[in-house]
């Protein structure tokens, strides 16, 4: 049985709003939760108990006074390790800044923070992002609540993790080239890797910057929204900020889906990368859900995933170079080693072959947006299958197979993944909707209109 | 799949970066590079030689 909280956040701040679920009492379910399963999943590096004690206390305090902040007051929330927190260790999981004690918060964090949230500890993240699952650095590699002989899916492995084992109930994540939308499928959560510019990246370590983006998970599309409400708009501290206005994401998140055209990337999934059947059954169920939603649902050609996957990685590795050459020269040993042999493969990569990738990148965005010129949504696989277990990964896994959410890092188009059933092993399969640049509130609404059709959010890993 | 990156470029490179690896790591990188290669394939072949890079990346803007 779940020792893990059995609430959504949107039913959690009905339940604080109304004055029968105490914060304090929240928090303390959460952290116990976390005290209980952290030994065998490893979600967390770090617990921040009186820091959460005290948020709680706090958002109690405001809920006793009827002056709750909103939704995310008394919220129990999870910060992936590469997230700054102001006097909080912040190591991105690696020795290299073990010792690394911010004195800001990352915009996201503070601005959760201002939202009420309680922040229950820091989570597990492949090293720098990039490296991983790892065996030979401080702090073990977070593990599948729904089976933990098996791999979460990465970079945000424990945000991930503490969010389908039900310790928290949101959680921060970063995607360069999948690693928030990747752990949500396997770990049978949403999770949206929001439009490039569309929230602050200030206070996130880097990986890549031109890919790099910061987004929420959870256990919910629903949640996913509440969550990237409170962290999207214009900030100046990040140079790739949008300079407009945030957008509401939530008034016209039950508006139904009849008038929109969604085109099903089916080749990626099918012939350029041979997805398992359940994963494909997957997309296909969710086709016939959202059409069944009033949605028109169209085949649509991109170009091959082995061209996002080429220019993608070879981005991605020419940027991770550059933010990690110092520390190559002077520190190389410090580092893991799948990260210590990823960044010395992407030594490899020249100016010129970046050049070219960048070359390719914009045709290829052009390419994307004239194929959706008469559609509102694009619908693929989030996954290939089911997490592989966690020794079976390997170490140049992303480089061998073409990945499918690479390709929308490349085109900064916002894209979700949502939970869509489960495979063979019993563990979840997931598939992602994608939107146009700065249409966010309509990849969410497609993936909520899902959710409310189906019944998967019923099934929690453990129960 | 194409063969690894030839081995004195790749222990050129490997020294311009200040990256000293031990056999086994050497070994294993130098495999890997083959997936490199096969991106670099991809990506030669440009069309348009007045094509421009996404140098300084904006997804959109009002």
């Amino acid at each position: 049985m779940s020792t893990g909280l059995p609430l959504s956040i949107a039913e959690a701040a009905r339940q604080i709003a109304a004055k029968r679920l105490s914060p304090v009492e929240l928090a303390g379910m959460s952290l116990a939760a976390a005290e209980s399963r952290n030994p065998t999943l490893h979600a967390f590096i770090r617990l921040t108990p009186d820091l959460a004690r005290a948020q709680a206390k706090a958002a109690e305090a405001r809920q006793m006074a009827g002056d709750l902040k909103g939704p995310l007051d008394g919220i129990p929330v999870g910060h992936k390790d590469i997230y700054e927190t102001a006097g909080i260790p912040t190591t991105a999981h690696s020795r290299i800044l073990e010792d690394h004690v911010p004195t800001r918060d990352a915009a996201a964090v503070r601005d959760w923070a201002a939202a009420g949230t309680v922040t229950i500890g820091k989570t597990a993240t492949h090293e720098f992002a990039w490296g991983g699952p790892s065996f030979d650095l401080p702090w073990p590699p977070a593990r599948n609540p729904w089976n933990p002989a098996h791999f979460t899916g990465g970079s945000s492995t424990g945000s991930a993790a503490a969010l389908a084992a039900g310790i928290v109930l949101g959680a921060t994540g970063s995607d360069t080239g999948g690693s928030i939308r990747g752990p949500a499928g396997l770990c049978g959560l949403a999770g949206i890797k929001p439009t490039y510019g569309l929230c602050s990246r200030a206070g996130v370590l880097p990986l890549a910057h031109s890919l790099d983006t910061a987004g929420p998970l959870a256990w919910t599309v629903e949640d996913c929204a509440l969550l990237l409400q409170a962290m999207a708009g214009h900030d100046p501290a990040d140079p790739s900020s949008a300079d407009r206005p945030a957008p509401d994401l939530l008034t016209g998140l039950n508006d139904g889906l009849r008038g929109l055209r969604i085109g099903i990337v089916r080749h990626f999934h099918e012939t350029d990368l041979k997805a398992s059947p359940a994963v494909r059954a997957g997309v296909d169920h969710m086709a016939e859900v959202l059409r069944a939603e009033g949605a028109e649902i169209r085949e649509v050609t991109l170009p091959p995933l082995a061209e996002f996957h080429a220019a993608g990685w070879l981005i991605l590795m020419s940027e991770a170079h550059a933010v990690h050459e110092p520390w190559l020269r002077s520190r190389f040993r410090d580092y893991g080693e799948i990260l210590r042999e990823r960044l010395a493969l992407a030594a490899l990569v020249t100016a010129a072959d970046y050049l070219q990738a960048q070359r390719r990148r914009r045709q290829l965005c052009q390419q994307v947006a004239a194929a959706m010129a008469d559609l509102d949504l694009l619908l693929t696989a989030a996954q290939p299958a089911e997490a592989p277990r966690i020794e079976d990964v390997p170490k140049f896994a992303s480089l061998e197979t073409p990945g499918l959410t690479i390709p929308f890092n490349l085109t900064g188009q916002p894209a979700l993944t949502v939970c869509t059933g489960f495979g063979a092993g019993g563990l979840p399969v997931g598939a992602q909707l994608i939107g146009r640049p700065f249409e966010d509130a309509m990849v969410l609404r497609a993936g909520h209109a899902f959710e409310r059709a189906t019944n998967w959010r019923a099934r929690r890993a453990g129960a | 799949m194409p063969e690894p990156l030839p081995e004195v470029l790749f222990d050129a490179m490997m020294a311009r970066a200040g990256i000293q690896l031990t056999p086994e790591e050497r070994a294993s990188v130098h495999r890997a590079s083959r997936h490199l290669a096969a991106a670099l394939e991809r990506l030669r072949p440009q069309p348009d030689v007045a094509l421009e890079p996404a140098t300084i990346f904006q997804a959109a803007r009002p």
